[in-house]
């Protein structure tokens, strides 16, 4: 086989490379997308040291519940 | 938008304090353009002044912030200085000083940290010119 058949990328492998990438460009912006939609509720306290909660948990109920009110009369 | 207008003059009543207090919250909506409504609330959790809050729900609103108040002061049983709520509509910032509370809901995806920064200061001058009213 000459040598030059060996080094050449064939064109449907670059193809594939360019598809491949673009998908994961696109998975990593799905993440990204996913990890920003999340609720979150982040409270700092007056002695300096923060705590996050997990909104929907019973912890957070109350929390939960005057946000949305909040938010709906916004 | 609220009314904007420069005055000189310190504030020294109630219907002063309370213009003051519009005044700034004016002022952080012009520097927040997704703010979608925002209020003051004093020591007793009643609303000092806010911005574009309907005048039909203003009781409602201040009894919902003041709710939110109560329950994130409830989860460690300590004095909440700061937070931030986000859901999938809009997200909720609280800042506190002193015997003041500035409660605003934004859009969704806003800088929170230049938010915070926004509202801390409103809310220093705010308590401010409730120190000189």
């Amino acid at each position: 086989m000459p040598l030059l058949e060996l080094k050449m990328l064939k064109p449907h492998r670059i193809v594939m490379d360019k598809v491949s990438s673009y998908t994961e460009e696109a998975a990593a912006f799905m993440r990204r997308r996913r990890h920003h939609r999340r609720a979150f509720i982040r409270v700092q306290f007056g002695s300096g040291d923060a705590v996050d909660l997990i909104p929907g948990t019973d912890e957070t109920g109350r929390i939960d519940a005057a946000a949305e009110s909040l938010i709906d009369l916004s | 938008m609220a009314d904007t207008s420069s005055e000189t003059t310190r504030p020294n009543g109630p219907d002063q304090n309370r213009q003051a207090l519009e005044r700034v919250l004016g002022n952080l909506s012009e520097l927040e353009p997704e703010l979608k409504a925002a209020a003051i609330l004093g020591p007793g959790r009643q609303v000092l002044a806010s911005v574009s809050v309907e005048p039909g729900s203003q009781r409602a609103w201040s009894v919902a912030a003041a709710e939110l108040l109560d329950a994130l002061e409830a989860v460690r049983e300590r004095e909440v200085d700061s937070a931030h709520l986000a859901t999938d509509a809009a997200e909720i910032f609280v800042v506190r000083q002193g015997d003041l509370a500035l409660v605003a809901v934004t859009d969704r995806f806003v800088l929170a940290s230049l938010t915070s920064f926004d509202m801390r200061m409103a809310l220093r001058d705010a308590a401010s010119g409730a120190k000189n009213a």
